[in-house]
């Protein structure tokens, strides 16, 4: 294999990572609406995890959550456990949502996302040994459902994408 | 690399998910552990992307501001009526202010009133969004030389907004009024009263623990109390609003949902100390 050639591998297979990290990075930049960098990084994995699970491997999603957590200030670890959960429960599944059109693989993602929302809390709970306000959490939920279309919409054009130069070769 | 065999890979993949599942539940018991050490990998993670927040916030900044002038153009002819109505009433005041301050410096010349300083401020750029999902607060770009310290005291153009609680070498965060952790001793400047702000992550933050039998009227001036000694007294703060349900809240002058510039004030109080600077009890020895 050539050079180039171990580039483009390279490169495919470290883009998912990377292009999730910098949505997170991004999602920081102020635009009125709280709560936005914990809704980016849930589609994403939940996506990569069902198309390309060997681009979003566990250390991968661990990773993830942690930058997550650093940037966002929350209590360390909490994006971390949510992201790993999602991770896995998608994982078992993914044989069945691979198949999936794309409103059932939404509305699969909207039960994923309630229950991150739920798990989110209830660490917040927990750690910070006060009953959080239940608002955020609904409002970290409706963001991460109403982003999924426009992402999933990107992500599966890259995905075709990168497909297509994968069997190109 | 080491070539595995493909049954100890597979097992490796299939083991990593509950280590790693695992290794989350310790990294917050080390969160809750060792705060100062969580705290300084954050800020140098801010540190680091707070040149790319900086320039990622220059076009942002740059729509923000069409779609504010394009908004003002809509609404100029009520915004004018507006401004006339309420400039006849400043004009007014103006009057009163004017009288009022040649009073006040009879009055302190005969008192050989000895002025308090003016404070020094530095103004740093909002330029990420450090809440997340349970917490209001920004993070500021302060450039590399800057003597910010915590506990310093932040304020947009119209009043108060928070209060720094980390800093880093080119960074420093503030954590808002609105956030559940922020209580700001106030005072109600109608009545004298002293209260507790009371943060509740939700736009306006709650009054609590007035004294009995003065109740907080609605639109009454809100302004910071020097009791504790972590804020100077008379910062402006908010108006008093009832809602419907029967709680007061604060309604803040400060903007605090599109804040793009902040003021750092520097009082050199210490009232709050950080929590690695207080020291720990001396164990008592066996008398």
């Amino acid at each position: 294999m050539g050079l180039l050639r171990r580039l483009d591998a390279a490169a495919r297979a470290g883009f998912p990572a990377l292009f999730t990290a910098f949505l997170i990075i991004l999602a920081a930049v102020p635009v009125g609406i709280p709560g936005m960098i914990g809704a980016v990084a849930l589609p994403c994995v939940f996506f990569w995890t069902i198309f390309r699970p060997a681009a979003m491997p566990a250390p991968v999603v661990f990773s993830l959550g942690l930058l997550q957590d650093l940037l966002s200030f929350a209590a360390l670890g909490t994006g971390v456990l949510t992201l790993l959960i999602l991770h896995g429960v998608t994982l078992r599944l993914r044989d069945f949502l691979v198949r999936q059109p794309f409103l059932a693989s939404w509305a699969v993602f909207g039960g994923f996302a309630a229950g991150a929302g739920v798990l989110g809390w209830a660490l917040q709970a927990v750690l910070g040994w006060i009953l959080p306000p239940a608002a955020p959490g609904l409002h970290q939920f409706g963001i991460a459902v109403g982003l999924y279309p426009a992402l999933a919409w990107v992500l599966a054009r890259l995905h075709t994408a990168m497909r297509r130069a994968e069997t190109a070769l | 690399m080491i070539r595995l065999s493909i049954p100890l890979r597979q097992a490796l993949a299939r083991l990593s998910l509950p280590v790693l599942i695992a290794a989350a539940f310790g990294i917050m018991l080390l969160g809750k552990a060792d705060a100062v050490l969580i705290e300084r990998a954050r800020m140098a993670l801010a540190d680091a992307l707070a040149p790319i927040w900086g320039a990622v916030q220059q076009p942002l900044s740059a729509v923000r501001d069409v779609t504010r002038e394009a908004d003002a153009l809509w609404n100029i002819r009520a915004e004018n009526a507006r401004l006339i109505e309420e400039n006849d009433r400043l004009r007014r005041w103006q009057a009163t202010a004017l009288a009022l301050e040649a009073e006040n410096a009879l009055l302190r010349r005969q008192l050989a009133w000895v002025p308090d300083p003016a404070p020094q401020f530095r103004t740093a750029r909002v330029v990420a969004d450090a809440g997340g999902t349970y917490a209001r607060a920004v993070l500021l770009a302060t450039g590399p030389q800057h003597n910010i310290r915590k506990g310093q005291i932040a304020l947009d153009e119209r009043g108060f907004a928070g209060r720094v609680t980390e800093v880093g070498s080119r960074s420093a965060r503030v954590l808002l009024a609105t956030d559940i952790n922020s209580r700001v001793p106030v005072t109600l400047e109608g009545s004298r009263a002293r209260a507790i702000m009371v943060g509740n992550n939700a736009a306006r933050p709650r009054l609590q623990h007035w004294p009995e039998g003065m109740l907080p009227r609605e639109g009454d001036r809100v302004v910071t109390n020097a009791q504790a000694g972590a804020f100077p007294a008379g910062l402006p703060v908010g108006v008093v609003r009832w809602t419907e349900s029967g709680a007061v809240e604060v309604e803040l002058f400060a903007h605090l949902d599109r804040l793009d510039v902040l003021r750092l004030f520097d009082f050199g109080l210490s009232g709050i100390l950080p929590p690695e600077s207080v020291a720990r009890p001396e164990p008592r020895g066996r008398r």
